[in-house]
């Protein structure tokens, strides 16, 4: 039974190729280092802070808003705290929310996509319409509206973009699970009596995966903007957490005579979203037969 | 064709109901007292309990619904807790002003993004094609709202070139004789021939259009690139090659004018998209429009104005993708 | 070929036009936009005919200058725009503790108190033509009580308004109030004209309309966020030469537009400035910048009553001896306020610097802790404060930054105000914040509003969120506010010694008071910031230099 399985199942994966494709393609292969490197400094950054003690309730207040020197590389802010500390720290808040967000995302969108496509008739027909009601207004719409009346938090920040995010796996998944319903291994599951659910989450789940996860490296540069631009609103994360978004926030009312302040959190964002955005660039790349040989 | 656009239609119409219903269901489970807010922090339990009566709070909630419903058919979106003005007057007040933002930013990315794809896919792997990619990439990985400050810092902090935000100087507003005549305020100064307050108006408009310009103008470049290089890989373009005529007419006449199809879906769909950026921008530029006034909202917990522009965002995004998905149709290539 | 290209982006650009059209025409058509309404009041004598300075002098504010523009139901921010175009029958002069005589020229109090006539300025006109007399106040101040909004609360003590002839109006109390303090309340005691009000519904006031006797009248508005204002030929005091003629009133909330606007020449006065744009600014040699003891004070209530270590007065003398209150006013006021004394502002009357005052000492806090059996903290807070209010957000935080070296961990939770009132109010004491940010001006000026307000018990809760319960301190702030009707130095007495009875307990962390500094125009004369009503400028009493 179990070599049947893996006999069965479809092989997607080429890595060996698609890293040398990966490396041929200087821009993204660039990117991917720097995501690598961006993950590092979330993993290591009250190590690598030059002030750890300001990333959360520590203040200075003697020396706020200072200019960038040697000892704050990117200036301190109202409350004295070195931005550079922040922006680092800011690194793991925002990968961390960012991935807990696509995670909920999937936990929603994948049961749903495969029961709809598993299934078929009209529990497909119900969860697809609820599916384009979320797809027709903007995602940044409905995650603004959801966060406002949730109250204003980094968890229902990121609950909103969940919200907001699943029709897109569901529908990835419910592609899969229709042509992956009729594949052999499924039928034979069906044929030796397990059950629908069992059928769905060893089967079928498991085998719409991989294209999921593209698809969520692929959003994940929108995600981390979407979770700063509901900051920015005031909607996310929370004071004192160094989130970036929060930051350019708060920095509205001081940019005029600390530019410092505002510029180099929106670097970080951008940096880290075009990272992800050019890895994604890249992969479309890659995986598209029509391009790819040329 | 029919049936495809009557069908769209009534999904169309299901997804409006469907925000009604998310929006309405999500602003009765907070624990948010829309009847405080009616009256002010410094009201007392009496008043409260009157608002709470004046409101039809204190009905069960699928009567508020139905009434709401019943409302808004009536083009009635409810009065708004902080100014207690109907929700519709404030919108059309406030809608003009980001239309016009909206409008003038994308043109502005169909002109400047589409050339920029045409250079990217004719030097197809030479360094103006990675610049290029680089920028369409970059201008969508831009956060909107740090541009807007970046822009306010170098023209209004440094160089002391443009106003750092507004939609007219007082001295425009006072004095300038402002015509009003559609409600886009360069429009209306054309059309009666105001060129001082043109010049003034324009001067505020630049860097808040910039700014919502470039997410459109990146996924114009992308898309027109992208079109472009699947069209010029076809064989016709392979004859007209062979035939010696020149790359550029080849270009210009021929290619581009098949990638339009894919291009136009994306400008209406982004279009849709500028009008939430503006939600980030326009409260930056002090600029008073709907991004303003939700921006409002939403730190008053107005939950009928939130209620108002989302379900009137939606409207607009719905009709839009109606708009792409026929355009689409109509397209004799495209077979539904 | 370029034609080719051309003609491509002009369909292009059509297309984009007609979809926006279509975007815009699924939700209504914008043919009625702009939404400015000008005057449509035909106007009796005076208001038609201008002063002919031809001054203008504009106000960038942070709050709309123009919500709720019913004079008897506003209860806002836009008072600023009130009281220019309606008159209060006094005002009161912070400087002196007395009274500027408006629409009343002269007043009378029965012996008992209860007895009030006041009589009317003979002459005054409103906007409409109409003359200003006891019957137009009476009606005013009825319309005002009766429909029960806003600040109707203020006529809670008046048992009936009776008109004793054309200019006298007398008020009968049903129990003892300061009347001519009350009369001079920016919110809910305006004169307005019968003629023009009539049975007139709150939706009257939505449009650029007013019923005034003021100074100026509404020449036209936009929304609720801007009005324009013309002066009143026929207004009783008369108007200087370079007096202003027109009166701008627009909101600007972000503050750099604010600044943009000052720095421009765009506006003479703007509401607030962070106090790092005051400084950036301070050294701008076209701006004036004048700095005002105000009324107003920022406190941080403690929860009293919830169980858990804020019951025990020992801890709550810690947490008072750990606050950075110098920090606070150096570091997030810049240098505008000073350290209160106690719950009553600098500059009121009843206020003191016997009144005991705890300093920022980290050592003691931690001592009485340990005292307290609280040795290391180990316990958690909540603290609340109203979202969008930065100078709460930064004082939370540095005291945040301070209890964490006491070991107590403090969550800070901005809440939008309705929200914030609904926990502050909730019926289960344990739902309830540990403590909560408030800054509060008197609704009447002196002592007992503020003492009443946060520490006296009343039911349901209404801001008291200290959650005091003392019989004995009630009976010392009820007992002084008796006296304060008849002998003044008495009651300051009292009320001092009430509030070092409540600092004993330490029932509230009384952070700083207020100064108020403003920049403006150099070129502006005459203007006084008056911390009784907060933000607004008179424009009457200003002119041009």
């Amino acid at each position: 039974m179990n070599r049947l399985k893996t006999a069965l199942k479809p092989r997607i994966h080429k890595w060996r190729t698609n890293f040398y494709l990966l490396r041929k393609n200087k821009l993204t292969f660039l990117s991917l280092l720097f995501i690598i490197l961006l993950v590092v400094v979330a993993i290591f950054a009250p190590l690598l802070a030059p002030h750890p003690e300001h990333i959360m309730e520590m203040t200075n207040p003697s020396e706020k808003l200072l200019p960038p020197s040697g000892e704050y590389w990117f200036g301190t802010d109202e409350l004295g705290r070195d931005i550079f500390s922040r922006i680092l720290y800011g690194t793991r808040i925002s990968l961390l929310a960012s991935l807990a967000a696509v995670g909920l995302a999937m936990l929603i969108g994948i049961p749903l996509g495969a029961l709809a496509g598993y299934k078929g008739g009209w529990i497909d027909n119900v969860i697809m319409r609820i599916c384009d009601i979320f797809l027709s207004f903007p995602s940044l719409l409905l995650a603004i509206v959801i966060a406002a009346f949730a109250g204003p938090s980094l968890k229902n920040a990121l609950i909103a973009i969940a919200i907001s995010w699943w029709p897109w796996y569901a529908r990835i998944v419910r592609g899969q699970a229709i042509s992956l319903k009729e594949r052999q291994f499924v039928r034979a599951s069906r044929a030796i009596g397990n059950t629908q659910g069992k059928i769905i989450f060893q089967h079928i789940v498991p085998n719409c995966m991989a294209p999921v996860i593209v698809q969520a490296s692929l959003d994940f540069g929108s995600i981390i903007l979407t979770l700063a631009s509901l900051s920015f609103l005031g909607l996310g994360a929370q004071a004192p957490t160094p989130e970036w978004g929060l930051m350019i926030n708060t920095s509205k009312t001081y940019f005029l005579n600390a530019w410092w302040y505002s510029v180099f959190p929106g670097i970080a964002i951008f940096l880290a979203v075009l990272a992800f955005n050019l890895i994604g660039d890249g992969l479309r790349e890659i995986m598209d037969p029509r391009t790819r040989n040329r | 064709m029919k049936n495809f656009i009557i069908k769209r239609i009534l999904l169309g119409v299901v997804v409006l109901l469907g925000v009604v219903a998310i929006t309405f269901v999500v602003t009765r489970v907070i624990p948010s007292n829309p009847a405080l807010q009616w009256v002010g922090s410094r009201a007392t339990a009496e008043q409260i309990a009157a608002a709470e009566e004046e409101l039809g709070l204190n009905k069960p909630i699928p009567v508020q619904l139905g009434i709401y419903l019943n409302d808004m058919l009536h083009g009635d979106l409810g009065y708004s807790l902080k100014s207690h003005r109907p929700v519709v007057d404030e919108i059309m007040e406030n809608l003009p002003p980001t239309l016009e933002l909206v409008l003038l930013g994308t043109i502005f990315a169909i002109v400047a993004g589409m050339a920029l794809g045409v250079l990217t896919a004719s030097h197809k792997n030479k360094w103006q094609d990675h610049l290029g990619r680089f920028f369409s990439v970059g201008s969508v990985s831009l956060p909107t709202f740090w541009v807007a400050l970046l822009l306010q810092l170098l023209f209004y902090g440094v160089l002391k070139l443009l106003p750092i935000g507004g939609r007219l100087s007082m001295d425009a507003q006072l004095f300038g004789q402002v015509p009003d005549v559609t409600g886009f305020l360069l429009l209306d100064c054309l059309l009666t021939g105001n060129f001082s307050v043109f010049g003034d108006a324009l001067s505020h408009l630049i860097l808040p259009c910039i700014t919502l310009a470039l997410y459109p103008t990146g996924m114009v470049a992308r898309m027109t690139r992208s079109a472009l290089l699947e069209i010029l890989n076809e064989d016709y373009i392979k004859a007209a090659q062979s035939y010696g005529i020149k790359r550029k007419i080849i270009l210009w006449k021929y290619a581009l004018k098949n990638s339009l199809g894919p291009t136009v879906t994306v400008v209406t769909l982004s279009v849709g998209y500028t009008l939430v950026n503006t939600f980030l921008v326009e409260s930056v530029f002090n600029w008073p429009g709907l991004g303003s006034y939700i921006s409002d909202a939403v730190m008053n917990m107005d939950y009928p104005a939130i209620m108002g522009v989302t379900l009137f965002s939606a409207c607009a995004y719905v009709v839009l993708n109606m708009i792409a998905d026929i355009v689409v149709a109509l397209d004799p290539r495209v077979r539904i | 070929m370029k034609n080719r290209f051309w003609k491509i982006t002009a369909a292009v650009l059509c297309a984009a036009l007609t979809l926006g059209l279509a975007g815009c025409g699924s939700g209504g058509t914008s043919e009625s936009a702009g939404g400015t309404q000008t005057t449509a009041q035909s106007s009796g004598d005076g208001s038609a005919t201008s002063i002919g300075t031809g001054q203008r002098a504009i106000y960038a504010t942070y709050d709309m200058p123009a919500l709720d523009m019913d004079p008897s139901v506003n209860f806002n921010n836009s008072i600023c725009s009130l009281l220019n175009i309606y008159d209060t029958l006094l005002r009161y002069d912070y400087k002196n503790d007395s009274f500027v005589y408006v629409a009343c020229d002269k007043y009378e109090k029965s012996e008992d108190g209860l007895t009030w006539t006041f009589h009317i300025r003979e002459g005054m006109k409103f906007h409409d033509g109409t003359p200003v007399n006891a019957e137009a106040v009476k009606f005013s101040f009825e319309r005002t009580k009766s429909m029960g909004k806003g600040a109707a609360f203020i006529w809670d003590a008046v048992e009936s308004f009776e008109v004793k002839d054309e200019y006298n109006l007398v008020i009968n109390l049903s129990y003892s109030q300061p009347m001519d303090l009350t009369v001079c309340s920016p919110y809910g005691a305006y004169i307005m004209s019968p003629a023009t009000v009539g049975e007139a519904g709150e939706d009257f006031f939505s449009g650029a309309v007013d019923a005034g006797s003021g100074p100026y009248y509404i020449e036209s508005r936009t929304g609720n966020t801007q009005l324009v204002l013309s002066a009143f030929a026929g207004y009783w005091d008369g108007w200087k030469e370079n007096s202003f003629e027109k009166v701008v009133l627009t909101q600007a909330s972000e503050s750099s537009t604010r600044r943009q606007m000052l720095e421009g020449g765009d506006a003479d006065f703007v509401s607030e400035l962070p106090s790092e744009d005051n400084e950036a600014l301070a050294g701008n040699e076209n701006l004036t910048l004048v700095k005002t003891q105000s009324f107003e004070n920022l406190n941080l209530l403690l929860n009293t009553e919830k169980s858990g270590p804020l019951q025990n007065e020992k801890v709550r003398q810690a947490l008072s001896y750990a606050f950075p209150y110098q920090d606070v006013v150096d570091y997030v006021l810049g240098g505008n306020g000073t350290q209160a004394y106690g719950p009553v502002p600098a500059g009121l009357w009843g206020h003191s610097e016997e009144v005991l005052q705890y300093s920022y000492d980290l050592e003691k806090a931690k001592a009485l802790l340990a005292e307290a059996g609280y040795a290391g903290g180990g316990f958690s807070l909540v603290l609340t404060y109203v979202t969008g209010d930065e100078v709460e957000r930064k004082a939370a935080e540095l005291y945040q930054s301070e209890l964490d070296k006491l070991g107590i961990s403090l969550e800070v939770r901005p809440l939008t105000s309705d929200m914030f009132v609904e926990m502050g109010q909730n019926t289960d004491p344990e739902q309830r914040q540990d403590m909560s940010l408030i800054f509060w001006y008197p609704d009447v000026p002196g002592p007992y509003t503020f003492l009443y307000t946060f520490y006296h018990q009343s039911e349901p809760i209404s801001w008291n969120w200290t959650y005091y319960k003392d019989d004995a301190f009630d009976a010392m702030i009820d007992e002084a506010n008796l006296l304060s009707g008849s002998d003044r130095d008495a009651a300051t007495k009292k009320f001092i010694e009430a509030q070092n009875y409540i600092m004993e307990k330490a029932c509230s962390i009384n952070i700083y008071d207020k100064v108020y500094c403003r920049i403006y125009n150099k070129s502006v004369g005459g203007y006084v910031d008056d911390p009784s009503y907060p933000n607004t400028v008179f424009f009457h009493q200003c002119y041009r230099q």
